[in-house]
């Protein structure tokens, strides 16, 4: 075969591709939209989902359906949203957890390279929070009897989630050592505590809010750069002397090899209804505040916490 | 107060709420009555309706469907031996064989009224002892959870008397069935055989439509050609339908012990509706001075278990509203219906939003007497169902089920896992061994595995946390008591069943 | 019975296997580790498998009954196995609606149906009203045919 022939070969290849794209993107979406979530229905993620939905639908003038796919950290939901068609029907709501940790802790057959960010919808925060009734007002009451009594305070969380992540960081900067007792979620680990079987509770702040604002339970503190405008009296551990972070994020992502136009298309829908005013007050009435970051931004929270939590997962 | 009780009346007396409640009720009764389609499914999907309705409405019909869907698995097990709901696997037991014998009417109105009742016991306990309830939960800590679930599963033996053998293992199987996938309290991959799919474990739904729909539809292949149950239309007015004063002597105590324990059952985080069918079915067979007449059409083993799983359903929602923290999959869900509307469920609901509040409670006493009335409307309909051919009923059925699990998992593997579960139901029954207990088992297994590990990291690594606590203490001390009976039972049965044996031979 | 003679083989094998893969499962955890649990389960199940076998062998002698009969029996529950692994094969293929309506038609078949206008009315109707139900009203896909694109 001639070079000639070649090139002819490929020109047409090429360019059938890039019509081929074009006209899908031109077409799409044609057809309704799987939005994958991969925690159980009415979990926070999923209370997100099915707000962000409908208005995400109208944006893009086709239905978006939230299916949850929970299971395996996350990883099952994560992999189904990896081996559909490569077309942009089928979105992911990826969260820190199916995203960064499963992948990090365990081959599960992708990491976050596998993925294209399209937008961040929500940065959380994670909260140590103990019962009304304790004796510890401030981080460092705690941080001081815990030094003092290694290995007796117990803290509940789900294993290698977020919370339990940045309370090892705690631990690491403030040397204190706790028990961590497991727990299969965030509203069994806040029952754990009301219940007194566990002494300190870190967790997203959703999962706690309503004991907070009832003065069930009181927080030393929170893990984020600022205070977290829902609670302002609430101190950050920076404040108090420990740098430590945890923020989990919420958005969405496609498969990489999805075409260029599919992906501008959704950003743009993403965007639009991330910002709109509507389903921000939707989303706070959920304690959920909406921290929209564009595709390249979150992109860049991918690989942070990824180099982040590297060194405390990998292997392990 | 008077103020508030009258606002909450007026609010859902509005014919909008009304209605509302009323859809909830039919959907909830029909999906809970198809095998294959599942209650926490129905509500998760009815979800975002909620959002553009007012919350009381958008509630209502959530509780609707979650009132008649817990009922409504009763009709199908009673008509067709499949269990539409998990919790209604319990009321086939002994449904199934009333319709058997022509007296489905009864069996159908049983479980109606059974749960009815139950379910007022249980709106009543929320409305005026949530706090309390609340406060006997919250004692439920992971000791407390092993020790009844180990009595939970002691119950099992009841269940499998003459059988023990067989029953003992279906429900180990059960329990080992549970623990695949990732362990909860490490993270880490066990038992997945390299298979990804696997690392969420066996799914709950794929498990439960196996082993009853599918099964019952090889059973039923088997025997072709068989005539449907009723040839005419049947009348609900014939005496072998209604409900005698002997039916209701029999049928009362069970109601009586089943509701007040259901209730508390409900109220503890992770047991749910289908432990209390079965645990509820088990103690009243156990408790019975004719345990022999269970599983042969026992209309006390109907009103027990249908009353066990009702009266879940109002005091599912005391953990949710007095500690803002959901104790099972559907209130799990209702919760996104609350925080969407801003009413974030837990103490301070009480005092911010008292008036919804009072409207919540009203719409639940409201919810279960339109369940009354639109159930007992229904009868006439559902029992008809008896006269539809299984050529066309079970392949319906099996349609029903590969679309239930798609829907519910969208997994392809959870669908052949259906498929396989449905083979060894088949096989399990086929060759005499119990499926209750591999239910059973599936369900208790995270609880006492959980509660096990739990309170060692608790104690440190010591036994004696289990003793210590009383409820822990109460509960292994009834399943001790539970296993020696069964096994002096056992015991008794097999020396006579030897004695006669030597007469004969 | 011989039949529980294979059951029981059947479950003790399963759970050698088993315990086979948990005992290379590294096991993690504090006090009672990841494998304890299923595995105690599984050596369990084996010892009752074995109790079952034994008891089994040992009763054969004593009354061994016929088993109930009927070839035509087993080779209908094999073949609606077939058929619905077939079906749920065929469903991302074929699609929902053709996939269900062809399987219901064979289904119906099987339990002996020979009433050709109730299964093709049927065939149509059952998958047609699901359809409608979970796409148009609730907004739930079904597996759509990857054949026809």
């Amino acid at each position: 075969m001639s070079k000639l022939a070649r090139l002819f070969w490929t020109a047409v290849f090429l360019s059938s591709t890039l019509w081929l794209g074009a006209a899908q993107a031109q077409g799409y979406p044609s057809k309704p939209i799987t939005l994958i979530v991969t925690w159980p229905a009415g979990g926070s993620t999923d209370v997100i989902a099915r707000l962000f939905a409908e208005p995400l639908g109208e944006a893009l003038g086709q239905p978006v359906a939230v299916v949850n796919r929970a299971g395996g950290g996350g990883s099952l939901g994560t992999m189904a949203a990896l081996d559909a068609p490569k077309d942009g029907y089928t979105i992911l709501m990826t969260t820190s957890g199916n995203h960064v940790l499963t992948p990090l802790k365990k081959d599960v057959g992708y990491t976050y390279q596998n993925f294209v960010p399209i937008g961040q919808l929500v940065a959380a925060t994670i909260m140590l929070a103990v019962r009304a009734d304790s004796k510890w007002k401030t981080l460092d009451d705690f941080v001081k009897d815990a030094k003092a009594n290694p290995g007796k305070y117990t803290f509940g969380a789900v294993p290698n989630g977020m919370p339990q992540l940045t309370l090892n960081g705690l631990e690491k900067a403030a040397g204190i050592k706790l028990v961590h007792i497991p727990q299969k979620g965030g509203a069994p680990g806040a029952k754990a505590l009301l219940a007194g079987d566990v002494d300190v509770l870190p967790a997203n702040a959703a999962t706690v809010a309503s004991n907070l604002k009832a003065g069930k339970m009181r927080a030393l503190a929170m893990f984020g750069e600022q205070r977290d405008p829902a609670f302002p009296d609430v101190p950050t551990a920076k404040e108090q002397g420990y740098a430590v972070f945890g923020s989990p994020f919420v958005g969405v992502a496609v498969a990489k090899g999805v075409p260029q136009p599919v992906i501008d298309k959704l950003s743009a829908a993403v965007e639009k209804v991330a910002k709109s005013a509507d389903f921000q007050a939707k989303a706070e009435k959920t304690a959920t505040v909406i921290t929209y970051l564009p595709a390249k931004a979150f992109g860049a929270v991918w690989a942070r916490d990824w180099n982040t939590y590297a060194p405390m997962l990998k292997g392990k | 107060m008077i103020d508030l009780v009258l606002g909450a009346f007026a609010e859902v007396l509005s014919a909008q709420t009304l209605g509302l409640i009323a859809i909830g009720l039919v959907v909830g009764i029909v999906i809970g009555a198809i095998p294959g389609l599942n209650v926490p499914l129905a509500v998760a999907i009815a979800l975002p309706i909620t959002f553009k309705l007012s919350p009381i409405g958008g509630l209502a019909m959530l509780v609707g469907i979650y009132k008649g869907g817990t009922y409504g698995g009763s009709i199908s097990a009673v008509l067709i031996n499949v269990p539409g709901t998990p919790a209604a696997a319990a009321t086939a037991l002994d449904g199934a064989p009333l319709t058997r014998q022509g007296k489905a009417g009864k069996a159908l109105r049983m479980s109606l009224y059974a749960s009815i009742i139950a379910e007022i016991l249980s709106d009543i306990a929320l409305i005026l002892f949530a706090v309390p309830i609340a406060f006997v939960a919250l004692k439920v800590g992971p000791p407390e959870t092993f020790s009844i679930g180990l009595f939970a599963l002691a119950l099992i033996g009841v269940l499998s008397e003459g059988n023990m053998l067989k029953g003992l293992m279906a429900g180990v199987l059960g329990l080992f069935l549970s623990t695949f996938g990732v362990d909860p309290l490490t993270g880490d991959f066990r038992l997945t055989f390299g298979v990804y799919e696997l690392s969420g474990g066996w799914s709950f739904i794929a498990l439960v439509i196996g082993v009853f729909a599918v099964a019952e539809a090889l059973i039923q292949v088997e025997r072709r050609g068989v005539k449907p149950i009723s040839t005419g239309k049947v009348r609900l007015s014939e005496p072998q339908h209604r409900l005698d004063r002997e039916d209701w002597r029999r049928a009362l105590p069970a109601i009586a012990r089943s509701a007040p324990i259901g209730v508390l059952i409900g109220a503890i985080p992770g047991l749910g509706a289908a432990v209390s069918a079965y645990l509820n079915y088990g103690l009243t067979r156990n408790l019975s001075k004719h345990p022999e007449r269970f599983g042969q059409g026992a209309i006390e083993g109907v009103a027990a278990a249908e009353a066990g799983n009702n009266a879940v359903t109002a005091s599912t929602f005391v953990p949710l509203l007095t500690l803002g923290v959901p104790g099972d999959v559907i209130t799990a869900i209702m919760l996104g219906a609350f925080i969407v509307h801003g009413l974030v469920p837990g103490p301070a609901l009480f005092e911010k939003e008292s008036a919804f509040v009072a409207a919540f409670f009203v719409m639940m006493i409201v919810t279960t007497l339109l369940h009354l009335v639109i159930g007992r409307i229904g009868l006439p309909l559902f029992v008809q169902t008896t006269r539809v051919s299984n050529k066309l009923l079970f392949p319906a059925i099996m349609v029903l089920s590969v679309t239930g699990v798609f829907v519910a998992t969208n997994s392809f593997f959870d669908i052949f896992a259906m498929l396989g579960f449905g083979v060894l139901g088949y096989v399990m029954v086929k060759s005499g061994f119990p499926v209750a207990p591999l239910l059973i088992g599936f369900i208790l297994g995270p609880l006492i595995e959980v509660g096990l590990r739990q309170s060692m990291i608790m104690s440190r690594g010591g036994l004696d946390i289990f003793f210590t606590r009383p409820i822990s203490a109460v509960f292994l001390a009834l399943a001790a008591l539970t296993v020696l009976t069964v096994a002096w039972r056992e015991r008794r049965a097999a020396r006579r069943s030897r004695a006669s044996d030597g007469d004969s031979g | 019975m011989v039949r529980d003679a294979w059951v029981a083989l059947a479950v003790a094998a399963a759970s050698t296997v088993s315990l086979w893969d948990l005992w290379r499962t590294p096991a993690t955890g504090a006090f009672v580790k990841t494998t304890t649990f299923p595995m105690a389960l599984a050596a369990l199940m084996l010892v009752l498998a074995l109790v079952l076998l034994g008891a089994t062998l040992r009763d054969r002698a004593r009354r061994a009954r016929p088993a109930p009969g009927g070839s035509g029996a087993t080779v209908r529950v094999m073949l609606l196995v077939a058929f619905t692994a077939l079906y749920i094969g065929a469903l991302p293929w074929l699609g929902y609606l053709v996939s269900s309506a062809v399987y219901f038609g064979a289904a119906s078949l099987a339990f002996g149906n020979r009433d050709a206008l109730s299964i093709v009315i049927a065939m149509i109707v059952v998958p047609l009203a699901l359809m409608l139900f979970f796409e148009k009203y609730m907004i739930v896909l079904l597996p759509s045919a990857g054949l026809f694109g």
